[in-house]
């Protein structure tokens, strides 16, 4: 196959684009015959195999309605005894390498997914979509060129991050910052250290990560160039300076006399001129404007998973992520068949396809990964909303999504950590506070970042006999969090951000609320008005149930 | 004439003008036509040039303002010509170079006051041209440079980040920095004279057109015709005569003095020759590097559509068209595959060697096949790899066509349809394909198409004429030349031979009408082709039976082919839901090649006389043909005769039991059946009805009635007229009938007469409202039968007619209610006394 780099050079730049980025162009029903056509292959593939006569249990589905009516949705468990022993043989098609995430209220603390050859092709080609939408100012005009740099901000292999360098230099010579293979064996914080000073000496062409990570990183960017005011007459500093060519020093020192003059901090944007800044993950819409003041550009969302791989990206217009139409085969559930199997889980909720979505409905999204995926009518635990089925500023035709939030079932702060009801359990029993009762959603602060707020009700007995503060409660939580929770943990050792918010209801405010509205409120999630109402009656006398007390 | 290098113009001059006319020729586009713009200022800049330098009318100043005025128009023309280019949009620019290029020569022509026209100096026997710049000369130069570095900045931006653009720039860029430097040598004393600026014109013009060759612009071929031969030769013959004639005439005149009086008609002469042989070299020089290839294409394009046209099969035609693509396009390897209409699939009919791995499919709903039928022309893999369309390509086709090695696809179109599509591998020598390729390929889609097409057709109509229409196999004589060919293919190897001829087939149609008979047939003929597959040929050998070719079977395996086929058969009726039909049987002869026959003749002969044993030996059977047959036969009659007569045993007693039943319940019906019965054996015989026939008929008419056992007796024997709930109650002994009748396997024959009795021979009857022919013709004599006893006896409602009336009934109702062929002949039995209604006959008959 010839790369990416050969045809930059060989092909005129509208050949390039429309290879990479047509599918944009496609009209709805052209998008249809490539994700019919290869649901298809995907159906014989996967029926095929011992995963799927398994799953499927004698059923032999032929066309793609059949295949929706006798297969129902999966979840992770569904595949979990077969995918975690890691049974190659079982598979549609061999794969090449296995990727892992946490899997948050599982069986198992890890969660793996196979990816076969031609799988990792078309995550390549879709990649490298994204990175050529990602530096497009519009439509066919493009800036990606060989020997550009990439600032290392992603976790690294067995998680799917880490297939983004391999992938990307197959296709073109990037240079990432620091190298990959050095990259991997640093901590989190060396790696940015020794990221932006070489980017400092080479300039930074791209960035990529979760929306969260990107922003902490190019605070902490700021503050290492912000840092030479106080040092002024460090040695260590002038002999930092050596190590920069003129023409960076004459761009640092341009930098800090801009920044001067407007009286402000110094920014990434002084520094570097990116080409294209690419955020992933949840909660990308709180970081996205700080994003833009930071680095001049504004960050290019994409949608990339451990379970579907690189399956949607935004464009030039940042209004909204379009799914390739080769990665994966997409259904949708609408908002309230959602919720309803959610409360019932042995509800079969009804499933729409790309042409039949309706614009500002919410869909939880159900994927089939193609060309020899592991997974079938898969919930991903992602809530997206349709906000157009065409775009005149975009000139496409083809439906376009912003991604909401992850399916209520689970908070995710800051693309960072998931956390379940369960897991939410299991640290109040094994944190033995005297918590009688408790519900937990997730908000955001007025900076507009995520957090976790739990109302809790302690028992009325542990009053008196043990110091209950909101700060006590806090701390004394967070621990137990970073205990059963490793990626908590990470939230707070990479981000330095911690997302517990608590607030401690009066006694007997969760009974007063179940006697009023005749059932009590939910634990996980409620909605923000039943919030509002529990705050209301908090306030209202009522006699506090005293069977505590015998 | 003036100075030595007034050749440098003229040659400037008419390749310019050559340039001229090809490119008119060739297809018009935007840049084509800024690129003739550029070549009118280059013919207006060399022309005044050349006429100013040969001293023609009207004055040295108006050629040297036609001269400037195109040298001035040249970057105005050179910058219109980039914009198109690299398709910029700038309008504004364009128009201000033109205005400025207007106004610098309605100055220059008023006042010289840029540069004004050169003089003419005598410098001894040398004339030259001397030009008197001042310093407002500088302005022309800024004027070009400002252009010049419009273009190049143009070009430079638009080749920034494109290595390929930069690439196809990079002539044109050579072009323009020749063309500077020429105009800068022009200054030089050391050139004095020579127009190095005129010749950096020419180059700069072929650059260009290497430039918008390598963009593959236009074809070179296309711009190579007889015409510019022509043109060629008579320029270059003016050219060299024109500085030869002084030369011959006074080498004729020191030389051949004797001729000198003629000299003018020797240098006709020679002028001629001349251009004869100067014409036959360059066009011989033109075919051979422009136009070789053409010609043999065109050769190779004739002699395929010549021998296609000679062709109807489409396996030649097929040879025919991978030969002369693998020969002219000199490919690899070729593969033509063709739908097939029953898979919906484009399958390998034809490759270039039969060693080729024929294992691809492409299916009808592939992005290749939407693509070539949506462009109609060529598809190149490469390109195609670069589509969306190609995103819904299968991984395991992706994978075929690498194996394959395919680099190129063409369709072969009818009309709208795709009747086929060529593959190509990749070329000898790994060459790419080019322009001619595809355009070679475009031809043949043309030629191809129509004979693929008409081939099909044949083969269509072939296969029809040697098909039977009901079953969809080979009929009779092709069975024969099936057999014959096998015969001859297998020769010394076994061939084997299945007859199967079905039990009772006539008797199967006269119970249930022809129609019912062809269905069976053609479910007998699904059930033999697909168990026999492509093992072999199935044939329809006669009305009723089937032949089985099986080339490499033994007995035994030809045997348990026949034994599978026959269970089958006999389980057809048996899943029928409304009505029982008679089971089906068939009866089966096997022979084979060498193991008991020795020719075709024996061989058909052979299994013939199998069947033949097989019925004797009670249907129902495959026999394999064996000598010792013969003296089996009288065992056979025996075994024959025997079973006959347990079949007639059980049967009486069957219809024994049930008759009784509904005596018991009802004695009219019971009597009623026994007279029914003695009315419709008469006219069976009297319609011709073999024996075996005649006894069917009269146990149907016994048990007709039958279901009345399940009608409540209130209504059998009402006095009034029956409420429609007791009609329909009265309706459902029909039905009743079947039901207790089916559950008698041995009588089930009789089913299609019960059932059809109420049936009207206008349709409106029941319970199936069949019309005509297609109620058995049994039910039919049962339906007068019936109505003839019913209105000649007395019921509890009415009392009995005379036979004269019954039959004036029968006769206003023939062709509505009755038969109109039966009804005569039931009328002329009664009139004639061959049928007695007194009760006495009847019993007789009992």
């Amino acid at each position: 196959m010839v790369r990416f780099e050969e045809k930059l050079k060989n092909l005129q730049s509208d050949a390039v684009w429309q290879e990479y980025c047509g599918f944009l162009d496609l009209e709805i029903d052209e998008y249809m015959q490539i994700q019919n056509r290869l649901m298809i292959e995907q159906i014989s593939l996967w029926s095929k195999s011992e995963l799927g006569r398994q799953m499927l249990d004698g059923k032999q589905p032929k066309t793609i309605e059949e295949f929706r009516e006798q297969m129902p949705l999966t979840t992770y468990g569904d595949y979990a005894d077969i995918l975690l022993m890691k049974q190659d043989d079982m598979l549609p098609d061999k794969p090449v390498i296995w990727i892992q995430t946490t899997w948050e209220g599982g069986k198992n603390p890890i969660k793996v997914a196979p990816f076969s050859k031609s799988m990792l092709e078309t995550y390549k080609t879709n990649m490298v979509a994204c990175m050529v939408l990602a530096t497009s100012p519009e439509k066919g005009v493009f800036n990606l060129k060989t020997g550009d740099t990439f600032l290392y901000g992603l976790a690294p292999l067995p998680y799917a991050t880490g297939l983004v360098p391999l992938l990307l230099n197959e296709e073109i010579g990037i240079e990432f910052l620091p190298p990959v293979k050095e990259a991997v064996k640093m901590s989190f914080s060396e790696r940015n250290k020794k990221g932006f000073k070489m980017g400092l000496e080479k300039g930074i062409n791209y960035f990529f990560g979760l929306g969260s990570v990107i922003y902490f990183v190019s605070l902490s960017l700021s503050s290492i160039g912000n840092s030479g005011k106080s040092k002024k007459s460090g040695d260590e500093n002038a002999g930092g300076l050596f190590k920069y060519s003129p023409s960076m020093l004459f761009r640092i020192a341009q930098a800090k006399y801009n920044c001067k003059k407007e009286n402000r901090e110094l920014k990434p944007k002084d520094l570097f001129k990116l080409k294209g800044l690419m955020v992933v993950g949840t909660d990308n819409e709180c970081y996205k404007n700080d994003l833009e003041d930071l680095w001049g550009i504004r960050p290019m969302e994409m949608f990339a998973g451990t379970e579907p791989g690189c399956i949607g990206t935004e464009t030039w217009a940042r209004d909204g992520l379009y799914f390739f139409p080769d990665a994966c085969f997409y259904e949708f559930i609408p908002d309230d068949e959602m919720n309803k199997s959610l409360e019932d889980p042995g509800y079969q909720p009804k499933t729409y396809l790309m042409n039949e979505v309706i614009p500002n409905e919410k869909y939880e999204l159900v994927v089939s990964v193609f060309k020899g995926g592991a997974f079938v009518r898969y919930r991903v635990g992602d809530v997206y909303r349709c906000v157009g089925l065409e775009s005149n500023t975009e000139n496409t035709k083809i439906p376009r999504f912003k991604y909401v939030d992850r399916i209520p079932t689970m908070i995710d702060i800051a693309g960072f950590t998931r956390i379940s009801e369960t897991c939410i359990r299991d640290v109040v029993d094994i944190s033995g506070l005297k918590i009688l009762d408790w519900f937990a959603i997730k908000e955001y602060n007025k900076q507009n970042r995520p957090l976790l707020h739990m109302y809790v009700e302690m028992k009325p007995e542990s009053l008196v006999s043990s110091a209950i503060t909101k700060d006590i409660l806090r701390e004394h939580l967070s621990v137990y969090f970073k205990y059963v929770d490793n990626d908590y943990k990470d939230l707070q050792r990479i981000l330095g951000m911690d997302p517990l918010e608590i607030t401690i209801l009066k006694c007997g405010t969760f009974e007063e609320y179940k006697r009023q509205k005749g059932k009590p409120i939910k634990t996980f999630n409620p909605s923000s008005y039943d919030v509002m109402e529990i705050l209301e009656i908090q306030k209202q006398d009522y006699e506090v149930s005293r069977r505590w007390h015998f | 004439m003036t100075g030595h290098f007034i050749a440098v113009p003229v040659a400037a001059l008419f390749c310019y003008i050559f340039l001229m006319i090809a490119f008119m020729a060739a297809k018009k586009t935007k840049l084509i036509n800024s690129f003739l713009l550029v070549l009118v200022a280059l013919i207006l800049w060399a022309g005044g040039s050349f006429c100013m330098r040969a001293l023609l009318m009207p004055s040295i100043k108006f050629w040297y303002d036609i001269s400037l005025l195109g040298l001035t128009l040249l970057p105005v023309t050179l910058a219109n010509f980039f914009a198109e280019f690299v398709g910029s949009k700038e309008r504004l620019l364009k128009k201000i170079w033109f205005i400025l290029f207007v106004v610098i020569n309605i100055i220059n022509i008023a006042t010289g006051a840029l540069l004004a026209h050169p003089v003419l100096v005598h410098i001894g026997t040398d004339e030259k041209f001397v030009y008197y710049p001042t310093w407002s000369v500088v302005l022309l130069f800024v004027y070009f440079a400002v252009i010049f570095s419009h273009v190049l900045y143009v070009l430079i931006k638009n080749s920034e980040n494109n290595e390929l653009v930069r690439k196809q720039f990079t002539p044109i860029i050579i072009g323009i920095i020749i063309l500077f430097i020429g105009h800068l040598f022009v200054m030089l004393s050391i050139f004095q004279g020579f127009p190095t600026d005129i010749l950096s014109g020419v180059i700069n013009a072929l650059c260009i057109i290497y430039a918008m060759y390598k963009k593959r612009l236009f074809k070179l071929t296309l711009l190579v015709s007889r015409g510019i031969c022509y043109f060629i030769t008579i320029g270059l013959t003016i050219l060299i005569f024109s500085n030869a004639i002084p030369g011959m005439e006074r080498f004729i005149a020191s030389s051949f003095s004797d001729f000198s009086n003629h000299r003018v008609l020797l240098i006709a002469v020679l002028f001629t020759i001349a251009i004869l042989l100067l014409y036959h070299v360059i066009k011989k020089f033109i075919d051979t590097v422009f136009i070789k290839d053409e010609i043999v294409r065109a050769e190779n394009l004739k002699k395929f559509s010549s021998s296609v046209a000679k062709s109807l099969r489409i396996d030649e035609i097929l040879e025919e068209l991978v030969n002369v693509i693998q020969y002219t396009i000199g490919v690899k390897r070729v593969y033509v595959c063709v739908l097939d209409n029953t898979t919906e699939e484009y399958k390998i009919a034809y490759s270039t060697s039969p060693l080729d791995q024929m294992t691809l499919n492409i299916k009808k709903d592939s992005p290749i096949v939407r693509l070539l039928s949506e462009q109609g022309e060529c598809l190149l893999m490469k390109d195609f790899r670069r589509t969306m369309a190609y995103k819904s390509m299968w991984e395991e086709e992706k994978k075929q066509l690498i194996e394959l090695d395919i680099e190129c696809f063409a369709p072969l179109r009818d009309e709208d349809e795709l009747i086929g599509i060529i593959l190509l591998t990749s070329k000898e020598k790994n060459n790419s394909y080019t322009y001619d390729d595809v355009g070679f390929l475009g031809s043949m889609d043309t030629i191809g198409s129509i004979a693929v097409k008409n081939s099909k057709l044949y083969e269509k109509a072939y296969l029809e004429a040697r098909t039977d229409e009901l079953t969809g196999l080979l009929n009779r004589k092709y069975f024969y030349e099936s057999l014959q060919e096998e015969y001859e293919k297998h020769n010394n190897q076994s061939l084997a031979l299945i007859i199967l001829n079905i039990d009772d087939f006539k008797l199967f149609n006269q119970l249930y009408g022809n129609k019912e008979g062809d269905i069976v047939l053609m479910k007998i003929a699904q059930i033999i082709k697909s168990t026999v597959g492509d093992n072999g040929h199935v044939a329809r050998y006669s009305g009723k039976e089937f032949a089985i070719i099986l080339p490499l079977y033994d007995i035994l395996s030809a045997m348990s082919i026949a034994e599978n086929i026959r269970k089958q058969i006999s389980n057809i009726n048996k899943k029928t839901k409304d009505y029982a039909l008679k089971a089906l049987t068939v009866s089966g002869g096997i022979c084979a090649i060498p193991h008991s026959a020795s020719t075709l003749r024996q061989l058909v002969d052979n299994a013939d006389m199998a069947v033949y044993h097989a019925k004797r030996r009670g249907k129902n059977l495959i026999l394999a043909y064996s000598v010792e047959k013969k003296d089996l036969e009288h065992e056979i009659n025996g075994i024959e005769e025997k079973k006959k007569a347990d079949i007639y045993a059980e049967y009486a007693s069957a219809i024994y039991a049930l008759t009784a039943a509904i005596d018991a319940k009802d004695h009219y019906t019971f009597n009623h059946s026994k007279r029914v019965a003695y009315y419709a054996t008469r006219l069976a015989y009297a319609y011709g009805m073999d024996e075996d026939f005649v006894r069917i008929i009269k146990e149907a008419a016994l048990l007709h009635d039958i279901g009345k056992i399940g009608v409540p007796e209130h209504i059998l024997n009402k006095a009034g007229k029956l409420s429609e709930e007791e009609y329909e109650k009265i309706k459902d002994h029909v039905e009743n009938s079947i039901g207790i009748i089916r559950h008698l396997p041995s009588l089930d024959y009789v089913i299609p007469a019960v059932i059809g009795h109420h049936e009207r021979y206008d349709g409106n009857g029941y319970p199936r409202r069949i019309a005509g022919e297609d109620i058995p013709i049994s039910a039919r004599m049962l339906c007068i039968a019936d109505a003839f006893d019913a209105i000649t006896t007395q019921r509890a409602y009415k009392q009995p007619s005379t036979a004269l009336e019954a039959l004036e009934i029968l006769e206003v109702n023939a062709g509505r209610q009755f038969d109109p062929v039966l009804v005569p002949i039931f009328v002329h039995l009664v009139n004639n006394g061959l049928i007695n209604i007194d009760e006495e006959t009847i019993k007789m008959y009992e």
